[in-house]
């Protein structure tokens, strides 16, 4: 253990439940949602002195809208794995005594405004000089991703029936959702027979596109000793970047490989303490291959890994229990979501009913993948524990 | 070209330029690492070795334009006009034989592309958009 280990804690979130309000700004889920996660934690907006939401300069307007002069912030963009990064940042300010309270922020109104996020996002007119080897060849991001799983099935077998059971699993999680977008079971059959998006991913390989936010509070060992929920504990966070390595990509291996490592040695856990994984499924591709090289399975191994009951909130290690975005939301950058469920089923939020892992779990690990497979992308691993 | 090009043109600039001048000319030019400590290609193109972080030591040389599908996949779906007559369409990495980089692209003049097979053997082809700019496809070889 070292690091960040227990040096800071979330105290409140809050999850925007809205799939598609075309009444609601960004700014204004960004807003309702910080106030909820502090009345959640039992806080006062007047204690908030850091603010981090991954818009670049686009934060000063954030700020602006929710009347803060914060002391820090953090608008750093890594896709949707921006906001694991974000709790590790704001965890390390506040044991630098730079901070005591930051709220870290999300809102998007992806589906209301119609982003073809996956199979349109990247037709622009005149890319840039590095936009201009991928772009006029049409790669859309879901045939970057769709890249990945076809060089997996050709190196290791894996099967397009192990990819589909990863969504039929998810949908059984949404379904214990009532904000899910698609609460409907599906079969390995349904997926297999819903259309191709980019070969080999099927429509239902793939993470739907909603509206959504929502807000997480951070704060001090001394803060999360007043607040009104149990405090969720940052035990380790791990980074990894990967892009064309100039030519030489080895395309089946994530940056899950590099921030795992770290993120398991400072966290000072192992696989087996793991009683909850939150693992960001744009695609089941995504959700495969971060298992493997975060190493709860050997490299080629995913196949077999998510075969049968283990992922289900009944199995050995259940994962994406909100419904994931293949199934509940995703407007575009999913990663905090992935660590708002953690910490309610940390702080069992959904005890006595279905929907609470069973048992009394205790560590979760928060993967976040940002960006592309198949082109350049960020890998954030955040472990919790209570 | 008949019809107006609706897909997005690529953009030279001071790293890219050698390589979009030598698809002009329909040449696969792929920059290298002449550095005794280096001595080796890189792609997509920059001025500056990725390696060693130097400039004047980037040539560009011509490959000869063969190599296999590492990946690729079927793109059957683009909500852009500019590819709604395209669909299905293969984008994929091909390794160059010589030089051994990836280099993205479309693989073109195949029948049906979900019968590419990675592993394939594939050869270069230049389209010409403009007057100006070339851009490298492949296709069977």
């Amino acid at each position: 253990m070292g690091g960040l280990t227990r040096k800071a804690a979330i105290a409140g979130v809050f999850e925007h439940p809205s799939r598609k309000d075309p009444t609601v700004s960004e700014n204004a889920i960004q807003a309702l949602s910080a106030r909820r996660a502090l009345e959640d934690a039992g806080l006062d907006i007047k204690d908030v002195d850091g603010l981090m939401s991954p818009v670049g300069m686009g934060l000063l307007q954030v700020a602006e809208y929710m009347g803060l002069n914060p002391d820090l912030v953090d608008s750093t963009q890594v896709g949707g794995s921006s906001y694991q990064l974000h709790v590790a940042r704001a965890t390390a300010a506040i044991a630098a005594g730079q901070a005591n309270c930051i709220v870290v922020t999300y809102g998007s109104i992806a589906r209301s405004s119609a982003r073809a996020i996956g199979t349109g996002g990247r037709n622009m007119a005149n890319p840039n000089p590095v936009e201009s080897f991928e772009v006029p060849y049409g790669g859309i991001l879901a045939g970057m991703y769709a890249m990945v799983k076809n060089r997996h099935m050709h190196e290791f077998g894996t099967k397009d029936e192990q990819f589909a059971n990863i969504s039929v699993i998810t949908r059984r999680h949404a379904g214990l959702n009532p904000d899910a977008m698609f609460r409907d079971p599906i079969t390995i059959d349904d997926v297999l027979s819903s259309r191709i998006i980019a070969y080999p991913l099927h429509l239902l390989e793939c993470c739907i596109v909603s509206d959504g936010g929502g807000a997480v509070v951070v704060v001090s060992p001394e803060l999360a000793r007043s607040i009104k929920k149990k405090p969720v504990w940052v035990l380790g966070e791990g980074e990894g970047y990967a892009h064309l390595a100039n030519g030489k990509r080895d395309w089946v291996t994530t940056g899950a490989a590099q921030s795992g490592k770290t993120a398991f040695a400072q966290a000072g856990v192992t696989h087996d303490d793991i009683d909850h994984a939150m693992i960001y499924d744009s695609f089941t591709i995504t959700v495969l291959t971060a298992l493997e090289d975060l190493g709860f399975c050997a490299k080629g191994e995913g196949g077999a890994f998510v075969e049968g009951n283990r992922l289900a909130i009944d199995g050995d290690m259940p994962m994406n229990t909100d419904g994931g975005g293949l199934s509940s939301n995703h407007p575009g950058m999913r990663g905090l979501f992935l660590i708002i469920e953690a910490v309610k089923q940390l702080r069992q939020d959904y005890a006595g009913t279905e929907r609470q892992v069973p048992g009394d779990p205790k560590i979760s690990v928060a993967h976040g993948t940002g960006g592309m497979l198949g082109s350049r992308h960020a890998s954030e691993t955040l472990i919790l524990g209570v | 070209m008949t019809t107006e090009y609706l897909k997005p043109i690529p953009t030279a600039d001071t790293d890219s330029k050698p390589f979009w001048d030598g698809c002009r000319e329909h040449k696969l030019l792929i920059p290298k690492c002449t550095d005794a400590e280096c001595d080796v290609s890189f792609f997509p193109p920059q001025s500056v070795c990725p390696h060693c972080w130097k400039r004047d030591v980037v040539t560009f040389e011509e490959a000869p334009g063969t190599g296999e599908i590492y990946t690729f996949s079927v793109v059957n779906q683009n909500k852009s006009r500019a590819w709604a007559d395209d669909v299905p369409y293969a984008i994929g990495y091909v390794t160059l034989d010589g030089p051994g980089v990836q280099i993205f692209s479309n693989i073109v003049n195949v029948d049906d592309p979900f019968k590419l097979k990675i592993g394939q053997k594939v050869k270069v082809t230049f389209r010409d958009i403009n007057d100006d700019v070339s851009i490298p496809l492949f296709e069977p070889a």
